[in-house]
């Protein structure tokens, strides 16, 4: 009897910045800690599973990315892969509250301090409302929270033209990019 | 005052859009209360016992008489008629309905006003000394370094969701802190340079503030270069967001963190961060600190002998009711020939810190005429016209009189700061304003209060002291005992350069019979002092409260 | 002896309101429905839906005085009375 695999994840809509911002389909696998790994695409882990099975992630093609809790420390990641971020394409910041702010500075210092050029996604509680001040942060993906509504995220992203502080978008703050 | 460019206007604008369009996913059932509650709070809007509250930024206190009237308008159109200025300079409306806020917040965007961050666990308005720019104590003027702040602040993406509410105050005055920026978050005093020459800089203070854990700050910093300020800011700001407690929410505010660390290791790791930072593009230039610093030039003051000989005269003149209110609420200018003149917003009988719209329009046009058109509010809930040709002091004392807005109590212990209390606020337990208005009316002999001399008397309806208890020389806290309100009373307490928090006299009293407590107090005072020379607090820190409880509770 | 009642603020303009016994909602808290908490269960979960008109619904304490429904603590007593200061305009007609 041959089994059907499936992948663990839910091929959902994600928000994803660019040039402009679109809703596309999720085309990252999320594969659990004793799950088998997928031979193709790209692929989600924990930050465990990265360290202990980092030079066979390291050798696909795709190359890979780690899930993340919002409180973790920006070294946490550098330890488990050996001291660079290099082997990745992909952080994912699990916001467990949408009050929690901590996830905004790891962002920043992922992009700023650590020079990190991947996808920076954030998931869990992830409200519209907050997804301008995140893609400030850095984060260039979206998973909103089940219930609530890609389009009005990415008209929340839009919400505004003008920004006074420098960022992980633009380390200037307002009086330096003056006309 | 700071005038708004394109960009300042833009944003704003934007916010109100933005709010509207949140206000507009509520009222059609697209997000809960639960999502709406931290959107409509970073916009102001609380949810209180009888409506909703909007409390609107005046930063730093610094209004046009333009913007004055607007909030007048705002007051008779949309609320009840009045407003509530409060103890972080700025104002609250009590009855907004929630459809109109959005534009509400339209009307106050034309005069360049919001109520952005006003509530929230974000960065809050920054307060300043009231007398910023005119105090002859004053080393530097603080209200350009409070617009960077405010600039940094507003929207800052990295701090939109910190443990708790963050509190900023900035005092131009080493030496005669206004702005009570030891009980504050961070506290910023500008101090000169140690090297005897160049710029000034500033003294940081961290972990301050009032509340169930009341604490005074740390020195963090005693000397930071002025360019350095706004990185040296993110880098603590930073080290709370990653640090401090998220599981209490009265363990969360930067005092307990700065507590648990101590400022020594607390300092360590600011100081980690800022030095990857303050090199970098927050860095101030000269150009910036020069092109806000021209937004508080000096008015232009007419060239005038000096009037101290003046007013002192007329402080003791004949006419004894304009010379109390010279002698109480008007202050020494810098300016030869100008004075600073107090506008009490504590008459006897009226909730402390209200003003209608009439009232409101009326200072707006005596500011017109006589103060360049600017109005200052005070962290004590009372209003300032910061720029009075002393020779006017008469004429401008007439008009406030027939306008009720006389009193000639400032700094005085009818000068009562009071939260609004169980009246208006859920998170109360005991009515803070009928204490005010009985102390107010029992304490009515202007003689006997001029007498008394130089006294705060603070109230608050609950243990969350925002009527700032812990720091009046009388602290008067509203508890709940099994169901009803009972008042504890506490002395020394002081907010200025000698900070020191109030220590409870004895066992709380019933509504009854606190403000015989009060006027025991009193009395204990003026019976006890050396002389009428020596203040209130001084002579509570020379005796102690041993003679307050014997005469208080004997 | 202490019943409940069902209270809320209305989303429009904050105002408390209380839950009458036909399901509708009151400005009056003498209007509202007094009766044992476990009784108001499904009631005050149904409230809990209706956030386009109410606000945050609980259940508070009340005891009947002469028939009436009265708030067993000060706090909800003021809430349902209004603020127990004046108000400027009712200063000035009082005036």
């Amino acid at each position: 009897m041959v089994e059907l695999l499936r992948h663990p994840s839910i091929r959902r809509d994600i928000i994803r910045t660019g040039r402009a911002s679109r809703i596309v389909e999720d085309d990252v696998s999320l594969v659990a800690d004793d799950a088998p790994m997928p031979e193709h695409g790209r692929v989600l882990v924990s930050l465990e599973r990265a360290a202990r099975e980092h030079e066979l992630l390291s050798a696909r093609p795709e190359r890979f990315g780690v899930r993340v809790p919002g409180e973790t420390e920006p070294e946490a990641i550098l330890d488990a892969l050996g001291g660079s971020l290099a082997s990745l394409d992909l952080i994912a910041i699990v916001i467990p509250k949408s009050t929690d702010g901590r996830h905004f500075s790891l962002a920043r210092l992922l992009r700023e301090r650590h020079d990190f050029r991947g996808e920076l996604r954030a998931c869990g509680d992830v409200l519209p409302d907050q997804l301008f001040f995140m893609q400030r942060c850095g984060y260039t993906a979206f998973e909103l929270r089940a219930d609530k509504s890609l389009a009005t995220g990415l008209r929340a992203l839009e919400a505004f033209t003008v920004t006074y502080q420098g960022s992980a978008d633009d380390p200037r703050p307002l009086w330096r990019r003056r006309g | 005052m700071y005038k708004y460019d394109d960009y300042d206007q833009t944003l704003v604008d934007q916010r109100v859009a933005q709010f509207r369009d949140q206000v507009a996913r509520r009222l059609g059932g697209e997000i809960s209360e639960d999502e709406f509650k931290p959107l409509r709070l970073q916009n102001g809007l609380y949810m209180q016992l009888h409506a909703y509250m909007l409390r609107v930024a005046i930063p730093y206190g610094l209004l046009s008489s333009k913007q004055l009237r607007k909030l007048a308008s705002i007051a008779r159109d949309y609320d009840r008629g009045y407003g509530h200025f409060s103890t972080r300079q700025n104002i609250q409306y009590n009855w907004p309905k929630l459809q109109d806020v959005p534009a509400i917040l339209a009307e106050l965007a034309t005069v360049e006003m919001h109520a952005i961050q006003t509530s929230g666990n974000c960065i809050r308005n920054t307060t300043a000394d009231h007398l910023a720019g005119v105090a002859r104590d004053e080393l530097e003027d603080p209200r350009p370094w409070c617009e960077l702040i405010r600039q940094w602040s507003t929207f800052h993406p990295e701090f939109a969701a910190l443990p708790r509410k963050f509190k900023i105050a900035v005092t131009g005055a080493p030496a005669a802190d206004r702005a009570a920026v030891r009980v504050h978050d961070i506290g910023i005093r500008m101090v000169p340079n140690p090297a005897g020459e160049g710029p000034n800089g500033f003294e940081i203070l961290v972990g301050g503030g009032l509340g169930r854990t009341p604490r005074i700050a740390d020195v963090i910093r005693e000397f930071l270069p002025r360019e350095d300020l706004l990185s040296y800011l993110e880098a603590t700001l930073r080290v709370y967001n990653r640090y401090g407690r998220r599981d209490n929410k009265y363990k969360a505010r930067i005092k307990i963190l700065v507590g648990a660390l101590g400022p020594a290791e607390f300092k360590r790791l600011v100081e980690i961060e800022w030095a990857q930072t303050r090199d970098g593009a927050m860095r101030l230039t000269q150009a910036e600190i020069d092109r806000v610093a021209a937004h508080f030039s000096d008015p232009a003051y007419r060239e005038l002998p000096s009037s101290d000989t003046a007013v002192a005269a007329l402080g003791l003149g004949k006419d004894r009711v304009l010379g109390r209110w010279v002698q109480a609420n008007v202050r020494p200018h810098r300016q030869p020939g100008y004075s600073i003149v107090m506008i009490s917003l504590k008459s006897p009988g009226k909730p402390p810190g209200d003003a209608t719209s009439e009232q409101m329009e009326l200072i707006a046009d005596l500011a017109d005429r006589y103060s360049f058109g600017e109005i200052v509010v005070t962290h004590e809930q009372n209003l300032v016209l910061p720029n009075v040709e002393s020779a006017k002091l008469a004429e401008l004392h007439a008009k406030l009189h027939a306008a009720e807005l006389a009193e000639p109590n400032v700094g005085r212990v009818t000068d009562i700061i009071a939260c609004p209390g169980l009246d208006y606020c859920a998170l109360a337990n005991a009515r803070s304003i009928p204490i005010a208005t009985r102390i107010g009316e029992q304490i009515s002999d202007l003689d006997y209060v001029h007498d008394l001399g130089e006294i705060s008397l603070n109230i608050s309806g609950c243990i969350n002291a925002c009527g700032h208890h812990h720091v009046g020389n009388i602290g008067i806290l509203g508890i709940d005992k099994q169901g009803e309100e009972y008042y504890q009373l506490m002395l020394g307490g002081s907010a200025d350069d000698h900070a020191s928090l109030g220590k409870i006299l004895g066992p709380a009293f019933p509504t009854e019979t606190i403000v015989d407590a009060v006027d025991k107090v009193l009395a204990t005072y003026v019976d006890g002092r050396e002389s009428a020379d020596e203040r209130f607090i001084d002579y509570v820190r020379r005796v102690g409260l041993a003679p307050f409880k014997e005469r208080v509770y004997g | 002896m202490t019943l409940s009642m069902i209270t809320a603020n209305a989303t429009d303009d904050g105002a408390p309101i209380y839950l009458r016994a036909d399901g509708s909602w009151s400005r009056a808290l003498s209007e509202g429905r007094a009766g044992e908490s476990e009784q108001l269960a499904a009631a005050l979960a149904l409230a809990k839906t209706q956030q386009r008109i109410v606000c945050d619904p609980y259940l508070i304490d009340v005891k009947l005085v002469e028939g009436r429904p009265t708030p067993t603590n000060v706090r909800e007593r003021i809430r349902a009375h209004g603020p127990t200061v004046l108000l400027p305009v009712a200063r000035a007609v009082a005036a």
